[in-house]
């Protein structure tokens, strides 16, 4: 696949035929918007991978504007439905533009929208006046923000971790809160990774987020301070007692593998090398491609990463090459939260033999995006459709685990046993918290709780410990003597719960 | 300060960044300040200090208290590390040569594959990988496929090893450009950069000595000592260093004096650029009442917001005003009359008479001098290169012949004699002459000159050994910035060839996929691509207009280039292959477009035109070739070919590089082009 980083507006502008009155480049600074629709229409016309046409985006471009028209000033405007060109489209923009004395700007972005809205594609979005660095590392620029992950859950945006000493640590965020609204726009249906877009802004910018507690049934204003944050994209830790490596990674960013590869060389270059390795790429919503090229690289010496196929029906074959071999088994930890770049690289690790996945069906994003400046912002275009090597398509499909676990504790349990662990302990001290043989993992429900009657357990984790699938199983358990199995133990010392758990 | 020669001239460029040598050595006068603490007595200390200013060494630890371990080894990924640096900061030249699109390299990619090293135990994301892998990919483009495996065999590295003198030899061989099979360890003997056991390891201050004489060496244009690429490069004159010069003798300077050596040492500086300036404006203002009037117009000829006549005005009253003043100091005559010089040639296209102006006044102050005294063997060098700069070959090439010991004269003169068609000359001249690097590589390039009829020869039968059976050619290609990847099967027999590929426009975000077939007995090509929802289309050659000159040129046979354009053909053996490098100079393309009717319109400037042929010794056939191409065109409604020259990024251009691999002969079985084609394919406009 060609990096299309490099285009610049210069070059995109050619799309334009400077001869043609109709798309030459305005004198009239009031034109200029009219100019960045037909600008925008190009590029979708001629990239996207849905091959939209030229009926289809000029009838969008209409009916956006003349749906907020209707909103704005109640007046309908019809669409005709025989407007099916660019200078048709112009035309009925100028007309209505004098009729309804309306401005082109305005215009400009609803016949944007509008033209976008008929792609049928989430994934594809124009973004206004924004500053185009700041769009381009929406990625990266976790570094600059508030400090809050979130993980999909049930559909809804909701807070997975808080980064230490971040705006979001200062405020009163919990995991487990969902964000509802981010300034004014709704967050409901939202991906993570356009969450994490609206969320993006530069150092010292603030927005207004509406949080919902469910515990409380609270709904809560916070107005944060972006800040910038020391956050690792790559962390690794070592499981106790099992020579048996941990790395989750948050996002693909542009540090990922540098850190991917730092955490992998701690756990190998080590007196003692690991035996086995679980990345964690639970609710990553992906990012940059060559930050998963650059992960699978640290797992293969050669190997095929993946197809890509774009509207033109060209197949291309990414290769990876001079990468490094790993001699260990190899579990990924995936859910629904799972998508894009993670699903790439997990496609990719499974296909080549190197590693199997654990926990539940991924979210199921096949298809990639560039980011380019367009108009007075960027577009963001959906301009292929990725095949693992094995020719499995994901988009909308996922991937199907080979290990299966719903319940978090429990996927962490299942990888951990398919490399031979045998001996568990789990211990909760905090109700965020859980930590699995030495190694912490953040809870959005807590694993126990307590009330006269004696220990609650959650009802899935029970269900793995058990030898059962703990598929579709939610809510606790009362650890009875009958209930509980002969090889688990649970006490309770002080606020701290601790499980221990002998395999057979 | 300035410098004609546009290929040295990028060299320069390239290490303008660095502190110059002569910074070390001030440094040293003032205070023994060395840049590590283990060096004070070493014997390599020198060429160490160099090495570090330069920036191509460094040692470990922290500033102040660095160690440069000079009795260390060296690993050879570090060692790829410092080769890197000495091709990008000293021998950009080889780039050039390698037909490598060099700055463009690291924005557009000439592949859809990425290059990757064939050694399994160098890692990609390691801070090893892009000096071994710009080296690997380097190779390929010098000495054809598998180069770097011929010093480094196997699929195994072993980067951390320490590097070997033989090892060492086999990478720097790349900057040597010589005739005939010689090994690797014999370049290097040859050329005297060192010898020993081939198998031992090198010391860390070994290699800083190396370096320096590798930086030696490459002063003396190793690539092409007589080649003149861009018509312009003849004359040449020595580098002349003028940042020390004051023409006068301050041991108690008065205040205006103090006031002219501060301003001039502001200019000589050349730190900062704000400051640089600042002191031109002062100079500007207050020159005419600062004494030393030789210095002030000196100084001020140099000064670029100033038009050529006025930079000649200043440089003729210089002179004046130093003949005036009574000295004779041969260094400061060498500085004025080198800078005389040089604003006389620049000057040449706005002042017809600039040249003989020059040569008349500087003919009259040489009068002052005994024939045989050293000013007069300064003055008589710009003397030659002046009379050679207004045609009057032979006594150019009397004069520069007569000067003992000087390397620049000594290449002049063959040059100039090689320009009568006197090789025999020339040869005569070069065997007289005492044995020195410089002399080596005038012989080795005679020899080269003598066999140019020979090698054009061998490119061409290279081409029928190749189409004397099918083959597939495997082309990647970057035009203007469109680049194709394309796999053609040939059948010339039938004159047919099928193709199919994937391009990637500039504009487009998207690959597009095509088929084409060709009929050379027609020239007709029937093409289908997807966005053009894969209908054929006919296209008949047109013979009338040409793309660019590049596509004009490269229709021609070898043997006719060579008669026509006078390119230049270098042949080097490595491995398997014969690799002959083909050079078009930029002077003779210019020249030959001027009759021809150009897409982009007329030439405004060109690049030489570089093509590289690898050729299989055992089969004579070509399985390889790469072509590097920049053509700029006059933009059609502007005549103004000076702000032409400022804003050439933006005027429209011709650029295009890639390269073609041969293979599969004979095992492609016969084309015709299928009726379904012909009779579907529709015009193209």
């Amino acid at each position: 696949m060609k990096k299309a980083k490099g285009l610049s507006l210069a070059l995109t502008l050619l799309l334009l035929n400077p001869t043609n009155p109709v798309y030459a480049a305005p004198n009239d600074e009031d034109e200029l918007p009219l100019y960045e629709v037909f600008e925008i229409y190009y590029l979708l016309q001629e990239n996207h991978l849905s091959k939209p046409s030229e009926k289809q985006l000029v009838q969008g471009a209409l009916t956006g504007v003349s749906a907020k028209v209707k909103e704005v000033k109640n007046v309908t405007l019809e669409v005709p439905e025989t407007d099916d060109t660019l200078e048709e489209l112009s035309n009925r923009l100028t007309e209505w533009k004098e009729a309804q004395k309306l401005d082109y700007k305005k215009m400009g972005t609803w016949a944007v929208d509008g033209m976008v809205k008929t792609l049928n594609d989430p994934f594809t979005d124009y973004y206004d006046n924004r500053d185009i660095k700041q769009f381009q590392n929406a990625i990266d620029d976790e570094y600059v923000g508030f400090g809050i992950r979130f993980r999909l859950y049930d559909g809804n945006i909701m807070v997975k971790e808080i980064v230490d000493k971040s705006p979001a640590s200062r405020a009163d965020i919990k995991p487990g809160d969902y964000l509802m609204n981010a300034d004014g726009e709704s967050m409901m249906g939202k991906t993570l990774e356009e969450a994490y877009e609206y969320l993006a802004g530069t150092i010292g910018t603030s927005s207004t987020l509406t949080m919902y507690r469910p515990s409380t049934k609270q709904i809560k204003k916070l107005t944060m301070t972006r800040m910038p944050l020391e956050v690792r994209e790559a962390t690794g830790a070592r499981f106790v007692g099992s020579n048996i490596g941990y790395i989750k990674l948050d996002t693909f960013g542009d540090d990922a593998g540098q850190q991917f590869m730092e955490e992998m060389n701690k756990l190998e270059q080590s007196k003692q090398p690991i035996k086995g390795l679980v990345v964690d790429l639970r609710d990553n919503g992906g990012g940059y491609l060559h930050a998963a090229y650059d992960i699978a690289s640290l797992f293969m010496e050669d190997g095929l990463l993946m197809y890509t196929t774009d509207r033109n029906k060209v197949e291309v074959e990414t290769w990876i090459h001079n990468g490094r071999p790993v001699n260990y088994p190899v579990r990924i930890l995936v859910n629904e939260g799972t998508a894009s770049a993670s699903e790439l690289l997990s496609g990719a690790l499974l296909d080549n033999g190197i590693a199997k996945l654990v926990g539940s069906h991924t979210y199921g994003k096949g298809i990639a995006q560039v980011t380019i400046p367009a108009g007075s912002g960027g577009l963001k275009i959906t301009v292929n459709q990725y095949f693992t090597p094995k020719h499995i398509v994901v988009q909308k499909v996922g991937l199907e685990p080979e290990i299966k676990a719903a319940d978090d504790v429990a996927q962490v349990i299942r990888a951990l046993s398919s490399l031979g662990t045998k001996q568990y302990t789990i211990s909760q001290a905090v109700i965020d918290e859980v930590t699995i043989n030495g190694v912490k993992f953040p809870l959005i429900e807590p694993l126990f709780k307590s009330d006269a009657k004696g220990i609650y357990i959650r009802t899935a984790t029970l269900a793995t410990l058990s030898g059962k699938s703990d598929e579709k199983l939610t809510g606790y358990t009362l650890l009875t003597k009958t209930n509980t199995p002969a090889n688990v133990t649970v006490t309770k010392v002080k606020n701290t719960y601790t499980l221990t758990y002998k395999q057979q | 300060m300035q410098n004609k020669n546009k290929w040295l001239g990028l060299l320069l460029t390239g290490s303008l960044l660095l502190p110059s040598a002569a910074m070390a050595a001030e440094k040293e006068e003032t205070k023994e300040e060395l840049p590590f603490t283990d060096i004070k007595n070493h014997w390599a200390k020198d060429a160490i200090i160099k090495a570090y200013e330069d920036g191509l060494l460094s040692g470990s630890g922290k500033e102040g208290s660095m160690k440069f371990n000079p009795d260390k080894t060296m690993s050879r990924a570090e060692f790829f590390v410092l080769f890197d640096r000495l091709v990008s900061y000293e021998a950009h030249e080889i780039r050039n040569f390698a037909a490598s699109p060099g700055y463009f390299e690291e924005d557009y990619t000439e592949r859809f594959d990425e290059p990757y090293l064939p050694y399994t135990d160098v890692d990609r994301l390691t801070w090893m990988y892009e000096p071994i892998l710009d080296t690997h990919v380097l190779f390929e483009r010098l000495y054809g496929p598998g180069a770097l495996q011929q010093v480094f065999p196997g699929k195994i590295m072993k980067p951390n090893e320490p590097i070997t003198r033989e090892e060492v030899a086999g990478l720097l061989q790349a900057f040597a450009v010589t005739r005939g099979q010689k090994s690797a360890w014999d370049i290097s003997q040859n050329w005297k950069w060192f010898g020993g056991e081939p198998k031992a390891k090198l010391k860390r201050a070994e290699i800083a000595v190396i370096l320096e004489r590798i930086q030696n060496f490459l002063e003396d244009r190793p690539m092409f000592t007589l080649f003149d690429f861009e018509g312009y490069d003849f004359p040449v004159t020595p580098f002349v260093d003028d940042s020390k010069v004051t023409f006068g003798d301050y041991e108690k300077p008065t205040e205006k004096e103090q006031e002219y050596l501060d301003l001039i040492k502001r200019i000589q500086d050349e730190g900062d650029d704000y400051d640089y300036y600042e002191a031109y404006d002062e100079l500007q203002k207050v020159g005419p009442t600062l004494p030393n009037q030789a210095g002030v117009h000196y100084f001020m000829s140099w000064y670029d917001e100033i038009s050529y006549a006025e930079a000649l005005e200043h440089s003729s009253l210089a002179l004046r005003k130093y003949t005036e003043s009574g000295r004779d100091k041969t260094d400061e005559i060498t500085i004025l009359i080198n800078g005389y010089y040089q604003n006389a040639v620049y000057a040449q296209d706005v002042i017809p008479d600039s040249i003989k102006q020059a040569h008349y006044e500087i003919s009259e102050f040489a009068q002052k001098f005994a024939a045989d005294s050293e000013q007069r063997k300064a003055l008589d060098y710009y003397i030659a290169c002046l009379k050679a700069e207004m045609g009057q070959t032979d006594e150019a090439i009397k004069l520069f012949s007569s000067m003992q010991d000087n390397d620049e004269a000594l290449t002049n003169a063959t040059y100039y004699l090689i320009q009568k068609g006197n090789i025999d000359g020339a040869k005569k001249l070069v065997e007289g002459a005492k044995e020195s690097t410089m002399t080596k590589l005038l012989a080795n390039e005679l020899a080269v000159m003598e066999e140019q009829k020979a090698l054009a020869e061998e490119v061409d039968k290279a081409w029928e050994n190749l189409k004397k059976e099918s083959y597939i050619m495997d082309n990647n290609q970057n035009t203007n910035d469109v680049m194709i990847k394309v796999r053609y099967e040939v059948d010339p027999k039938n004159q047919v060839s099928h193709a199919n590929g994937i391009v990637q426009r500039p504009s487009s975000l998207v690959l597009d996929k095509f088929e084409v077939y060709r009929d050379d007995k027609t020239d007709t090509r029937f093409s289908s691509y997807a966005t053009m929802d894969h209908v054929w289309h006919k296209e008949k050659q047109d013979s009338k207009t040409v793309t660019a000159v590049a596509d004009w040129a490269m229709k021609k046979t070898t043997k006719e280039r060579q008669e026509l354009l006078k390119s230049y053909l270098v042949k080097q053996s490595f491995g398997k292959y014969d690799i002959i490098t083909e050079v078009i100079p930029a002077e003779n393309l210019s020249k030959a477009s001027e009759d021809l009717t150009l897409e982009g319109g007329k030439i405004s400037s060109i690049d030489p035109i570089i093509n590289k042929y690898y050729i299989d010794r055992e089969s004579g056939k070509l399985i390889r070739d790469v072509w590097l191409v920049n053509e700029y065109y006059k933009e059609l409604d502007s005549s103004d070919d000076e702000e032409l020259y400022y804003y050439s990024s933006y005027a429209p251009s011709y650029s295009a590089f890639g390269s073609s691999d041969y293979s599969g002969f004979g095992k492609v079985p016969a084309l015709s082009i299928p009726e379904s084609v012909t009779k579907e394919a529709v015009e193209a406009e």
